[in-house]
This record gives structure tokens, C-alpha cells and sequence, in this order.
């Protein structure tokens, strides 16, 4: 009986860690699969079989809808293929993708930005991110060797997704998030102009509320529209080098209290008093509504968020404007990010018609609607936006360059005031948090920073 | 005949021995099954968990992982910024203790009500009370979050009539009360039925005993009703505090378990081993790393359990 027991219990042990799911270590990742492994050639017409791709992607009405739309013209092209696309909000967006890869579940990846911020020689003990995991773990398709790949813009092709030389995905465009959406109609009546100082956008904003008129409203509710757009456009607007300033950080050159960076507290203090009150109840998805029906002259939001605007109400007369600062007399250029990455998994059973996919969007035909829906600036040379918004920031597009978010990486286990993009404006009192001022906010997240940073080279 | 009589006695030896002998493998074959699932699914994963603690396993499937020591303990204990860590240790122990308390008060209250004789319609109301747990989780989560909506909620416009106002689960300081009133609500009904249970296992006989001898109503309460009922509020208490140190779903639907404001032991684990809500450019899941976690929550757990215990056979010992 003992000994019957004692076998039940090794089976049950064995089955409970088998569930686990992994391998052990390997000295080397395993290599990531190339389409050419396949024999996959997208000139050849895969089998005629039904094939249902699966998708996944994040909750953005523009994105859902330009990706729908392409979607029915490849299922016009091919009648056999029909897709299944599953979205969830964009701050639950890595763990649906963490766990459909995990489950092999899913045919196209989309991805929210380019395989960029990856830890640099400064930055000690820092995580590595997520997409370099599920590269190394072999998710996502090598895919340099498709013909298609010439067809798009090749800085895009080795700066957004390229990783030691292997190309594992595309790109369909960039977007800039330094800035707000303005009412056309309330800056008419009040005679305002696009402010090219933050002196102007501080006369627009405390007119406007003299005027009983609320001068911004945000998403606060989902953090990053506050936390992520806001702050990245204020620390964009105000720093000369942006990643001197994180480099500064980590080597205790700057200080997130020193002089300077008291200076950009300051304009924090006074954007959080312009702000809607309770913007931190607002979700991302209710604010472009707010916005349209005048409950604010100004919204937080990257370029992306223009459909959703036009979607409520087409004739509402909008305008963009990056956000001001003039300390260094740094000309207001839109700041942003290479946005969404296709990839293929690897271990789709549907690769070759996944690459189709993937030849079929590289086409400008296909692709020239595709960006012009989604409003992102196009990464293939030769297409041109038919999107008249993004059409209107030519202007402010001639010197685009990488927003905060994509230099500062922080310590790992740094305390919540220094968290995220290290201003984390959302704990002050004046939008629910639990501390008081500015000074006292700066001085907090300062001492998180050194803590983290003192106990990641002890770690080492 | 003898030797007949013989045979049969050992005959008969040897059916009852064989007769033993089956019952013990029936019994033994009869618990298997228990016991395979119960190491499976609980004993099984609980030692994996310890395992993998000592791991850098991401739960990314074909990512190669690999054991390194106590670096995950380490990172917990000394790279985690310690101020966040306290909080999230004083925000499980404050969230433990006050749904324990709170919820068992008003449930033995309105299991006490319930009970009695002079309420009309008693099935009703204890349907209405014990709604919510059926419910479940998300559901209770949405209807809250209405409920308690800061721009348009209906208390935010009734508290707005007398020029209040408040951020509900969005403020950092009104957070963490609104989760536990939420919990409450949701669990309460459980706890109520189990106290229902308990009264009713009480005999009349002794209150009628008490009736003669002219005890008050308080007087019942305290000598009968609440004697008789301490059994089945222990149980409630114990799984009150089990139930609420292992709670995250409802800080998760709620608030989104990023926030400092509402994060306990068990949110911490799920924010790291599933990477719940990071946002975009955060690092994969880091299981090896949660496990830790997950580890630490078992230690305070089990310590607060055997405190809680403990405390109970002294009470007993005493009386």
C-alpha cells in the first residue's frame, strides 16, 4: 500500500511540474525560425484549403477598423481566408500576448511599438523587453529574406524591426505624441493661434479657464494617456537631449530634483491645475467624446486618435499642436514612435498564408489606404497619405525624433514615484494621488531613483 | 468432521482474512483517486511553485530558463523599493483585517435578523443577501464601478448636492476603502448563510429553558446564541482571512492592480507572473520571479493562520 501510494504521489509531482511548461536552460536560445525554412514563397499560391487567421490586436477604434478593412479586400483576393481578430485594451495588450504565443493560439501578432528602448551599457541590471523575450523563445517568423521586405522604407526596416541583423516583422507606420487635439472653434473665438512658447500655451490655458472654459481634458483613467503621452510630451518639449537627461539620471549627472528639472515641475503643476476635474475617472476610449462635445478646448492624445474624433462628429474642426517649451528655443517637431509591428508566429500552421498576408499589405496599392485609415505616417517610400489630419502636421513633421518614453529605462524595482517615465504627476493630490506638492513629489521620486539605482549595482 | 470442521475454521480464517484484506485495498483504491488529484492540484503546484521560485522562468513558452539561487529572494527583499514593499504589506493586512471584521459583524447581524421569527418574508431577504455572491467577481466589479463612477455616478451626484466630492477607485485615498466595501458586499452573503446554519443548529429547547428563568434578550444573546454560534463564526473568521490575504480579482477589475494605492500580496504576484496590465514596452512575465512572490504570501498566510489559531485554543483553554 505504502509503495502504491508513494508511485501515486511521484505521478501527481511529476504531472503538477510537467505543467510547468518549460525547458531548462539551454546554452544557447533556440534559433528563431526563418521563413525560408519552409520553403515559403509568397509568389506561390498556397493551398486553397479554408483557412481562418487568427489576429490579435489592441483596442483602438481607427486601428480595428483600417485592419478590417484590409482584411475583407485579402479575403476578396483570396475567398478561402477569413480572419478572427481579438482585442483587448492596450494596458492588458502584453498579456493577451504573452498568453496566445504561450498557447500557440494566434497567427498574426501585432505589436504596439518597434523593437526599440532596449537597455543600454548605463543602464545596470535593467530588464530586458518583452520583445526580445519572444524573439529569443522563437515567436515571432524570420522573415528577412521575403521579397516584400524591399518594398518598405529600410530605416524603418533596421531601426524598428531588425534584431542582430534578422527581420522579424513591419512596421505600417510612425505616429508623434508630444502634443493635444484643439477645438478650432473655441481658439477662433478667443483669437488664439497655435502657441509656439509655453508663455502662449500658458496664456491660452489660463484664459480659457478665466472663461469658465476647461482648457484640457486627458484619459486619465487608463494611466498611460497622462502618465505616458502627457508626461513625454512636457519632458520632450523641455529637455535639449533627451537621452543625455536619462543618461544624466543613471550616472547622477541630473537629478529629478535639481534645478532644471524643478523648472519642468513646475510646468507639471500648472498643466495639472488646466486639467479637466476628475480626469483621472475618464477612460482613454471617453475622452475623444468629451472633447468633441466641448467640454474641453484641448486633449492629451498621440496623432493616432484622429479617426476617433472624426468618427463622432466629421465636421468638428480640429487642430494638433505639440506641446511648447522654450527654454531651450527647441522648435515644436512632432515626437513619437515607430507604432505597429506585424509579426507572424512561428509555429502558425497558417505561415504561408500569414506571409501572403504580409506580401499582400506591402503592396502600395494596399498599404497607401491602409496608413491613410490608421493616420500614422507612412514607412514606404513612395506612399503618399490620402489622410488630410496627418497631411496637416507636414509642417511640424519636418524633424521627427523619438519621444521620452523611448530613452528612459528605469531601475528594476524602483519605488512608484520615479516609476514609468519618472514623473508620475498622477500621485499629486490635485489628481487623487496622496502628495501635497511639486517639490514634495520630486524630492520623493529622487529618493526612489537613488535607492534603485544603489541597489542595482550592489546586485551586480 | 473434525478435520471437516478443521477445514472449514480455516476456511472461514482465511475469507475473513481476505475479507479484510480487500476492504484495505478498497479503502486504499478508493482514496487514490483524492489523493492524485489533491497532489496534482494542490500539493503538486504548491511545490513547483517553490521550485520555480528559485528560477528565472518567464512562463514565455520556449524561452530556455534557468535556477539562480536566491537572486528572486534577494530582488524582493532588497531591490524592491522598500517603502512600496511595507505598503503593500500594510494595505494586505489592513484589507485582511477589515473585511474579516466588518464582514463577519454584519453577517452574524443579519444572520441574527434573518432568523428571527418576527420578520416577514425571511426567504426573500436572505435571497436578496446572498444575491451578490452569486454574482461573481466581474459583475460585482462593473456594477460598482457605476455605482461609484466620479463624473456621473449617482453618489457622486448625490454627494455632489452637498458639495462633496470624490475620486472613488480612481483617488488614492479613497481606493482602498472602496475595494474592501466591494469585497464586502460580494462576500458577505456567505457568511451570512454559513451564521444562518448556525442558528438554526441551535435548540429551541434552550432559549425556552432561558425564557424561564427571565432572561433578557441580550442576556440570550450573550449565553446562548453567541456560545452556541462561536464554532461556526471561527470558521467564518478563518476563511475570511484566508479568502482575503489570496484576493486580487477584485483589486484587479476594480482599480487595475498597478495602483500602489490597492496593491496586497496576492495583486503583487499576479502583476509579475502574468504581467497583468504593465502597459506597453514592460518586460515579459517573470513566474520565477513571482513565485517568489508567490512564496511570501504563503509564509504570511500560513503565519497569520497559525497566530489566528493559536489565539483560538488559548480562548478555548481559557474558558
Amino acid at each position: 500500500m505504502k509503495k502504491l501510494l508513494a508511485i501515486v504521489t511521484i505521478i501527481a509531482l511529476v504531472f503538477s511540474l510537467a505543467s510547468c511548461g518549460a525547458k531548462e536552460a539551454t546554452t544557447t536560445p533556440p534559433p528563431a525560425q526563418s521563413s525560408d525554412q519552409n520553403n515559403t514563397d509568397t509568389q506561390t499560391q498556397p493551398s486553397d484549403e479554408k483557412v481562418t487567421l487568427r489576429m490579435i490586436t489592441w483596442v483602438q477604434e481607427s486601428n480595428e477598423r483600417a485592419i478590417a478593412e484590409l482584411n475583407a479586400k485579402f479575403s476578396e483576393k483570396y475567398p478561402n481566408v477569413s480572419f478572427v481578430v481579438d482585442t483587448v485594451n492596450a494596458n492588458d495588450y502584453p498579456t493577451l500576448q504573452n498568453t496566445r504565443i504561450t498557447a500557440g493560439d494566434v497567427d498574426i501578432i501585432t505589436n504596439l511599438s518597434a523593437f526599440d528602448t532596449y537597455p543600454q551599457d548605463f543602464t545596470i541590471g535593467a530588464d530586458k523587453p518583452a520583445w526580445e523575450t519572444f524573439i529569443l523563445s522563437g515567436a515571432y517568423l524570420d522573415i528577412t529574406d521575403q521579397p516584400f521586405i524591399k518594398n518598405w522604407d529600410p530605416n524603418m526596416i533596421a531601426n524598428a524591426v531588425s534584431y542582430k541583423g534578422r527581420v522579424y516583422g513591419i512596421d505600417v507606420g510612425a505616429v508623434g505624441f508630444n502634443g493635444v487635439f484643439y477645438n478650432k472653434k473655441i481658439f477662433d473665438q478667443y483669437g488664439f493661434k497655435e502657441p509656439g512658447t509655453w508663455a502662449e500655451f500658458e496664456n491660452i490655458c489660463n484664459t480659457l479657464k478665466a472663461n469658465n472654459i476647461t482648457p484640457i481634458t486627458v484619459g486619465g483613467a487608463d494611466s498611460w494617456p497622462l502618465t505616458s503621452v502627457g508626461v513625454s510630451a512636457m519632458v520632450g518639449a523641455f529637455e535639449k537631449d533627451l537621452n543625455e537627461y536619462a543618461k544624466g539620471l543613471w550616472t547622477g549627472t541630473r537629478k529629478l530634483n535639481d534645478e532644471r528639472s524643478m523648472q519642468l515641475w513646475k510646468r507639471f503643476e500648472q498643466l495639472v491645475s488646466w486639467l479637466e476635474p476628475n480626469c483621472m475617472a475618464i477612460s482613454y476610449g471617453d475622452a475623444p467624446g468629451r472633447f468633441v462635445a466641448g467640454k474641453a478646448a484641448m486633449m492629451i492624445d498621440g496623432t493616432w486618435n484622429s479617426a476617433a474624433i472624426e468618427d463622432l462628429d466629421p465636421n468638428f474642426e480640429y487642430g494638433y499642436f505639440p506641446i511648447p517649451g522654450d527654454v531651450d528655443g527647441k522648435p515644436n517637431q512632432l515626437q513619437g514612435k515607430y507604432d505597429m509591428q506585424f509579426n507572424i508566429y512561428a509555429n502558425s500552421p497558417h505561415k504561408d498564408w500569414a506571409l501572403k498576408y504580409f506580401d499582400f499589405l506591402s503592396q502600395k496599392e494596399v498599404y497607401g489606404p491602409f496608413v491613410s485609415a490608421l493616420g500614422f505616417f507612412p514607412t514606404m517610400p513612395g506612399v503618399e497619405t490620402s489622410n488630410e489630419f496627418v497631411n496637416s502636421l507636414a509642417d511640424k513633421n519636418q524633424n521627427f525624433s523619438l519621444a521620452w518614453e523611448k530613452f528612459i529605462i528605469t531601475p528594476k524595482g524602483i519605488g512608484q514615484y520615479a516609476a514609468g517615465q519618472c514623473f508620475n504627476i498622477n500621485l499629486l493630490k490635485a489628481l487623487g494621488g496622496t502628495v501635497d506638492s511639486v517639490e514634495e513629489l520630486a524630492n520623493l521620486a529622487q529618493q526612489d531613483w537613488e535607492a534603485a539605482v544603489a541597489a542595482a549595482k550592489a546586485a551586480q | 468432521m473434525p478435520l471437516g470442521t478443521g477445514i472449514r475454521v480455516i476456511k472461514g480464517d482465511n475469507m475473513q482474512a481476505s475479507r479484510t484484506s480487500f476492504k484495505k485495498w478498497s479503502l486504499v483504491l478508493g482514496i487514490i483517486p483524492a489523493v492524485f488529484l489533491q497532489l496534482t492540484l494542490g500539493i503538486g503546484p504548491s511545490i513547483a511553485t517553490f521550485i520555480l521560485s528559485f528560477t528565472d522562468i518567464s512562463g514565455v513558452k520556449g524561452v530556455p530558463w534557468k535556477f539562480i539561487g536566491l537572486a528572486n529572494y534577494r530582488e524582493l527583499f532588497f531591490q524592491q523599493n522598500s517603502r512600496d514593499l511595507i505598503q503593500v504589506i500594510q494595505n494586505t493586512i489592513i484589507f485582511c483585517v477589515a473585511v474579516t471584521v466588518i464582514q463577519n459583524l454584519i453577517a452574524i447581524f443579519i444572520a441574527l435578523a434573518l432568523n428571527s421569527k418576527m420578520i416577514r418574508g425571511r426567504s426573500f431577504y436572505r435571497s436578496v443577501v446572498f444575491m451578490p455572491s452569486v454574482l461573481g467577481v466581474l459583475v460585482t466589479s462593473l456594477v460598482w464601478l457605476c455605482v461609484l463612477n466620479p463624473m456621473d455616478g449617482p453618489v457622486a451626484k448625490f454627494i455632489g448636492l452637498f458639495g462633496l466630492q470624490s475620486g472613488f477607485f480612481k483617488s488614492n485615498s479613497s481606493a482602498l476603502a472602496c475595494v474592501i466595501f466591494t469585497q464586502i458586499w460580494m462576500a458577505m452573503g456567505h457568511s451570512m448563510v454559513i451564521n444562518l446554519a448556525g442558528l438554526q443548529s441551535i435548540p429551541n429547547e434552550l432559549y425556552e429553558a432561558g425564557e424561564i428563568d427571565g432572561t433578557s434578550g441580550w442576556q440570550k444573546f450573550r449565553y446562548i446564541t453567541f456560545p452556541l454560534l462561536w464554532p461556526t463564526i471561527n470558521v467564518n473568521i478563518l476563511l475570511a482571512v484566508i479568502g482575503s490575504l489570496q484576493s486580487f480579482q477584485i483589486i484587479l477589475f476594480t482599480t487595475g492592480g498597478r495602483n500602489m494605492a490597492t496593491q496586497t500580496l496576492a495583486a503583487r504576484v499576479v502583476y509579475y507572473a502574468f504581467n497583468i496590465n504593465a502597459g506597453s514596452g514592460a518586460a515579459a512575465m517573470r513566474q520565477g520571479y513571482g513565485a517568489a512572490w508567490a512564496m511570501f504570501l504563503f509564509v504570511f498566510i500560513l503565519t497569520a493562520t497559525l497566530i489566528y489559531v493559536r489565539a483560538m485554543k488559548r480562548r478555548e483553554e481559557l474558558t
